[in-house]
């Protein structure tokens, strides 16, 4: 065996285990200054080793973790708490405007597509006004518009009567009384 | 993995005060005690300590239960050792213990010897630190200082040899080790009390 392995040797005393083969070890010892010079060192590390204590807790330190870890679960607690009734809150407003959004002019169950659209009309801003409007109110066509929607086209178209106007969102002519 | 563990894991998830504080009891003195040689500062070490819980608890969750819980808080302290080091932004201060160191040989130089043990473990790498920290301090086995660091085996067990061979070169430099006229009789080394 070369020195390296000796070493190995040595080194497994700091395992716990005691070398395969003493004898060799030993007899290797006596020749060998410096297997011999680690082996005495081995020994003093061994012996030092078992003097080397794990540094103990400063008193109270469990107390105070175990507390704030408590402290911690309940603040998360609580914020779980906060998150779920804002999300309950959350859903039931949406729920509340869906709710809501069919009884408005824009549903597509009563804006038939064939309809056709009056010029210079697009079906965009009428759909959006209906989306807007939550709170709504009968206009002289019939359609519903929301509190301080202005119902008609302005301008007024130049080719129909004076006055007349388009509904934003039917195609019905709106004259003038 | 045990089943006290994955019971207390449960507990401690339900918020019981009781379980909190065993985990806490259970595990503190491994936590502080590789808190202290990883930072070499008590204090650091109780601040860390403190994160160190503060993590386990909030991570708990995510704790596989089929893997020991000892282990697992181990790589989170060595982790929270890390960082904390890095913020430090300097080299590991000399431990406290070494403000006091005797000066002289005295005539039972046990005390010198622990002292030069300790001077040495803290200027080891943080690896080798902690695999020695972990295997002769703390007894751990191979196979969970290697699931705490999240490296094989045989990676623990050279950085281990490694961190040997430069603590036992320091004994030899400091004249720790006694003069070595003829061999040494193996059999009368004492015995290391780890099984």
């Amino acid at each position: 065996m070369k020195c390296a392995e000796y070493q190995e040797l040595i080194q497994q005393h700091l395992d716990g285990l005691e070398p395969s083969d003493p004898a060799a070890l030993e007899a290797h010892l006596r020749s060998c200054p410096a297997c011999q010079a680690l082996h005495a060192a081995t020994t003093r590390l061994r012996a030092g080793l078992r003097l080397l204590t794990p540094p103990a807790p400063p008193p109270g330190m469990a107390c105070r973790i175990a507390t704030r870890l408590q402290v911690d679960y309940r603040s998360r607690l609580l914020w779980r708490g906060t998150i779920r009734v804002a999300l309950a809150v959350a859903a039931a407003v949406l729920a509340a405007r869906v709710r809501l959004a069919p009884a408005t002019h824009d549903s597509p169950a009563t804006v038939p597509r064939a309809r056709s659209q009056p010029p210079g009309q697009a079906a965009g801003p009428a759909r959006e006004i209906g989306r807007r409007t939550a709170r709504s109110a009968r206009i002289g066509c019939g359609c519903r518009l929301g509190d301080g929607q202005r119902g008609h086209a302005q301008p007024p178209m130049p080719r129909w009567p004076r006055g007349a106007h388009f509904c934003r969102l039917c195609p019905a002519l709106q004259c003038p009384p | 993995m045990s089943a006290d563990d994955a019971t207390l894991v449960r507990r401690c998830l339900r918020g019981e005060a009781g379980a909190i504080q065993q985990l806490v009891d259970r595990f503190q003195a491994e936590v502080f005690g590789l808190c202290v040689r990883l930072l070499n500062h008590r204090h650091d070490a109780e601040d860390v300590t403190q994160e160190v819980f503060l993590r386990v608890f909030r991570s708990l969750k995510g704790w596989d239960p089929t893997r020991a819980l000892k282990p697992w808080i181990a790589g989170i302290a060595i982790n929270r050792c890390r960082t904390w080091l890095s913020q430090r932004g300097k080299r590991p201060e000399l431990v406290d213990y070494l403000q006091d160191t005797v000066p002289g040989p005295s005539p039972d130089d046990s005390t010198e010897l622990l002292q030069e043990i300790q001077a040495a473990l803290a200027e080891l790498r943080l690896e080798y630190r902690t695999v020695f920290v972990l295997f002769h301090e703390q007894g751990q086995p191979y196979e969970d200082i290697a699931q705490a660091l999240d490296r094989p085996v045989g990676t623990i067990k050279t950085w281990l040899h490694r961190a040997r061979l430069e603590i036992l070169d320091r004994l030899k430099q400091r004249g720790m080790v006694p003069a070595e006229e003829g061999a040494p009789a193996t059999k009368s080394v004492p015995e290391t009390g780890r099984t």
